[in-house]
């Protein structure tokens, strides 16, 4: 009897994470026309537990995709313009000099926008390395340290980051480091041709669009424990593992492209985030366990930014997307026989 | 919700008949997917074993041909090859089997995950089966094992139909088992054909050279050859017409021409009379037919002459030559070509000499070159090299110049360094001497024109620069221009990136230049 209540406490918290996953969605919606699966991916993101990478070309609705996440879910939202003359120190904080009401002055740390629940870094590209580095630590450990100050990050914590693929002049790409702590990467293309009028209407038109807030920080807190505790059979573990190992040149699973145009293949952080990933489509699907489908639904966004496309594959107009593709072409799903 | 790490206490015993319903279900899948394994299997082997069919009767064969060639009869009985053609594809097709049957490593898993494929459940089914094997699920767990329940219906439902493959396509069978009666057909209508009447034919050749004569006096001529020969006999007639002065000395040969008309009738009477003079030296106790070729007179002509061995080309065309065999011969006996030669020899002035005109005169003539060589070479008193190795000759152009009004190749028309100086000694002059008629040096003495040298580049040692004494720059640098790179200055610069790139890193990779 025990194992039956529990077994239906589990249903009905997934089934309390796919409405939410749902108000949230169709909030957002309200706000932004169409791009269904990148909003899809984003929130897949935020409920894992991971931080995003929006990439698209300008005037696609990257900013205002984040900010309205932000709205929906009442947490703590910060955005950083990033440009080339930003410091470390005007996103994750500084000590500034006070002037005390007793007189004289005093050194008080002023936290940076880091310092946040959901932080855009809009054209996080623009700014240079150093800064870009700031963020690393914020990112993986979910603190900061400044001098000899150690901030902990507030949970739920995500970044969700900005770049324009064209127009690369004065732009810092970011190094492999922090590009690996992303848990997804989302091209964001252009819309469809009959979502054009929609947003010619929403984004010209006198009325405004109020985003209501339709969760809480606390309330994906706890969906992140339901995520977590999703099963995953054996199979679509071996095809995660086979699919991240498949993208490391002359391994076992290794396709010819990946072996002649790759330099360098996903890290184990690819598996986790193959994991988390699949396990929020499998929640959304009303499935209680991760299926293969699932692992080669997220692969794509999960895995495009950790393959690291060599010189001879630049040259040959490989790009990290058709790698992906051939390796989910290669790589097959374990079948028992 | 309780986290992953709590575990449901006993939920083992209350999966245990979903686990059986499973296992049942997957068990009646498992066994279809067994037989249509082990048939694919079966039929797989037997399609790589067809071809072996054919592999023993072309062994077999290619042993007779061999053998037949090299004079010995070799045969085995019609049903010991039989049974090796089939023996060794059965052989195969037992290893095949053998190496190919694999324990399926997990049936009940493989079989549940064609039901989910076939019902669209994403592993559902497979994922709750495995879950009820745990000791103690999670209540996710436990909520899958919940969910593959209600999936069950549909699941009994599901029939699974994989195509049973056939064993053999019949018509691939009938050719590889036609193909291979074929060749056995073959093999034996070599044998009966080819291998025994070799051997008799040899021993004609090394035997009784009369014998073979009465087969080529009996086969008939065809007609072309008759009218053939009639042209040729007229030809030369025409061309050995005595003059007055030599007719005296010649004397009765005019009559053996006569007779040698009418040579084409029995054996003896066919016989020229220069021939029968000659027969017996061919004809004896079965001595070699080459000994007795040369007649005495030209035997002291020449010496060192000898009548070349039967060539090897010969032996390869006794069997096409045997019908050739019995044709009726007007050669005399004594020419040295034992075994009844398909050579029609028609009596000219050379047939009393003992030679033969053969249809394939070219091949005569070439030998008759190859004796004007070696008397050519006996008369200059010394080894001379062989002109008949089809070698291209030594270039003799002795103009001033690149020879053949050709342009200089390495000059732009205007002379230059070219070809070396040719000496116009006396070496060259010596017919037949290989020796390198090119001297190296410049083409004269006095004064040249270079207009162009080709210089291979040679490595120079060099100090390496002191970096202190660079001085700063004094001028600002510019602009600096960044140009668009048109399409094949793109593919230079993607060239010589991947050279760099190959040859920098023994690895091939290029850390240092790569990006997303």
């Amino acid at each position: 009897m025990e194992a039956q209540a529990d077994s239906r406490i589990a249903e009905q918290e997934a089934q309390a994470f796919s409405e939410v996953h749902h108000r949230i969605k169709a909030e957002v919606q309200r706000f932004i026309v169409g791009q269904e699966a990148v909003i899809d991916a984003a929130l897949t993101a935020l409920f894992a537990g991971g931080h995003v990478m929006l990439e698209g070309v300008p005037g696609l609705g990257k900013t205002m995709l984040v900010r309205a996440i932000g709205e929906a879910v009442d947490i703590h939202f910060s955005r950083i313009q990033f440009t080339p003359d930003l410091m470390p120190a005007d996103i994750q904080g500084t000590n500034v000099l006070v002037e005390q009401e007793g007189g004289g002055h005093e050194l008080r740390f002023q936290q940076g926008p880091l310092v946040s629940n959901l932080v855009l870094a809009d054209e996080i590209n623009r700014a240079t390395p150093r800064t870009q580095s700031a963020l690393l630590e914020a990112m993986q450990e979910k603190q900061i340290s400044v001098s000899n100050r150690v901030i902990k990050l507030e949970e739920p914590y995500c970044v969700m980051a900005t770049q324009n693929p064209v127009e690369q002049e004065g732009t810092y790409p970011l190094p492999e480091a922090q590009l690996d702590r992303f848990l997804m990467k989302i091209i964001v293309g252009y819309p469809k041709l009959e979502e054009y009028d929609a947003i010619v209407d929403r984004t010209t038109g006198s009325a405004e669009v109020a985003i209501e807030k339709v969760s809480s920080g606390a309330e994906i807190l706890r969906f992140r424990k339901v995520i977590r505790s999703v099963p995953v059979p054996e199979r679509a573990k071996k095809y995660a593992v086979r699919l991240v190992v498949g993208t490391q040149p002359k391994s076992d699973f290794a396709c010819r492209l990946v072996d002649e145009s790759v330099s360098l293949g996903a890290s184990p952080r690819g598996v986790q985030g193959l994991m988390l990933a699949a396990k929020v489509r499998a929640l959304l699907a009303g499935r209680f366990a991760v299926s293969v489908d699932d692992v080669k639904a997220v692969a794509l966004p999960v895995l495009r930014h950790r393959v690291l496309i060599n010189f001879h594959g630049l040259s040959e107009g490989v790009t990290p997307d058709a790698v992906v593709a051939a390796v989910l072409d290669h790589v097959e799903a374990p079948t028992f026989d | 919700m309780k986290p992953q790490s709590h575990k449901v206490q006993g939920g083992q015993g209350q999966h245990d008949a979903l686990r059986d319903e499973l296992q049942g279900l997957a068990h009646k899948i498992a066994a279809r997917h067994e037989e249509a394994a082990r048939r694919r299997l079966r039929a797989s082997t037997l399609r790589r074993c067809l071809p072996l069919l054919v592999v023993v009767p072309l062994v077999y064969a290619g042993f007779r041909l061999v053998l037949g060639i090299a004079g010995v009869d070799f045969a085995l009985p019609l049903g010991i090859v039989a049974l090796l053609t089939l023996a060794l594809p059965a052989l195969a097709y037992r290893i095949g089997l053998a190496s190919g049957q694999r324990r399926a490593q997990s049936l009940d898993r493989f079989a549940l995950a064609k039901i989910d494929d076939g019902l669209g459940l994403d592993d559902r089914l497979g994922s709750a089966y495995e879950f009820a094997h745990e000791d103690a699920p999670t209540p996710m767990m436990q909520a899958a094992i919940d969910d593959a329940r209600r999936r069950l219906d549909a699941a009994r439902a599901f029939s699974y139909g994989e195509e049973l493959v056939p064993l053999v396509e019949p018509r691939r069978l009938g050719a590889f088992v036609a193909s291979a009666l074929l060749v056995l057909v073959a093999t034996l209508f070599f044998g009966v054909a080819s291998g025994p009447g070799d051997a008799k034919s040899d021993d004609e050749a090394s035997g009784d050279g009369a014998q073979a004569k009465v087969f080529a006096d009996d086969a008939p001529i065809a007609p072309q050859e008759r009218e053939r020969m009639k042209r040729e006999e007229a030809r030369r007639k025409d061309e050995t017409r005595p003059s007055p002065a030599t007719l005296g000395r010649r004397g009765d040969s005019g009559v053996a021409d006569k007779t040698q008309k009418e040579a084409r009738g029995d054996e003896g009477s066919g016989k020229t009379s220069e021939a029968q003079s000659t027969s017996g030296q061919s004809a004896g106790e079965g001595a070699s037919t080459e000994a007795a070729l040369p007649t005495k007179g030209e035997a002291q002509k020449k010496p060192t002459k000898k009548a070349k061995p039967p060539k090897e080309r010969d032996a390869r065309k006794k069997p096409s030559r045997k019908p050739d065999e019995n044709k009726e011969s007007v050669a005399t006996t004594g020419q040295g070509r034992g075994k009844g030669s398909s050579r029609s020899p028609t009596a000219s002035e050379w047939s009393s000499k003992d030679q033969s005109v053969a249809e394939d005169e070219e091949e005569l003539e070439e030998e008759a070159d190859v004796d004007d060589d070696e008397d050519e070479s006996d008369a200059r008193g010394g080894l001379q090299p062989n002109l008949r190795q089809r070698k291209p000759p030594v270039n003799r152009d002795l103009s001033i110049g690149f020879g053949g009004g050709k342009p200089p190749p390495n000059a732009n028309g205007r002379g230059g360094p070219g070809m070396p100086k040719k000496q116009r000694g006396v070496a060259q002059l010596v017919l037949g001497i290989p020796y390198p008629d090119q001297i190296t040096g410049k083409p004269n003495k006095g004064r040249t024109k270079v207009t162009q040298e080709r210089i291979d580049p040679q490595a120079q040692d060099a100090d390496a620069a002191q970096a202190a004494a660079q001085t700063a720059r004094s001028s600002s640098l510019g602009p600096l221009a960044r140009p668009i790179l048109t399409p094949w200055m793109q593919d230079v610069v993607r060239a010589f990136g991947l050279e760099v790139t190959r040859t920098a890193s023994p690895l091939g990779e290029d850390h240092g230049s790569t990006s997303r």
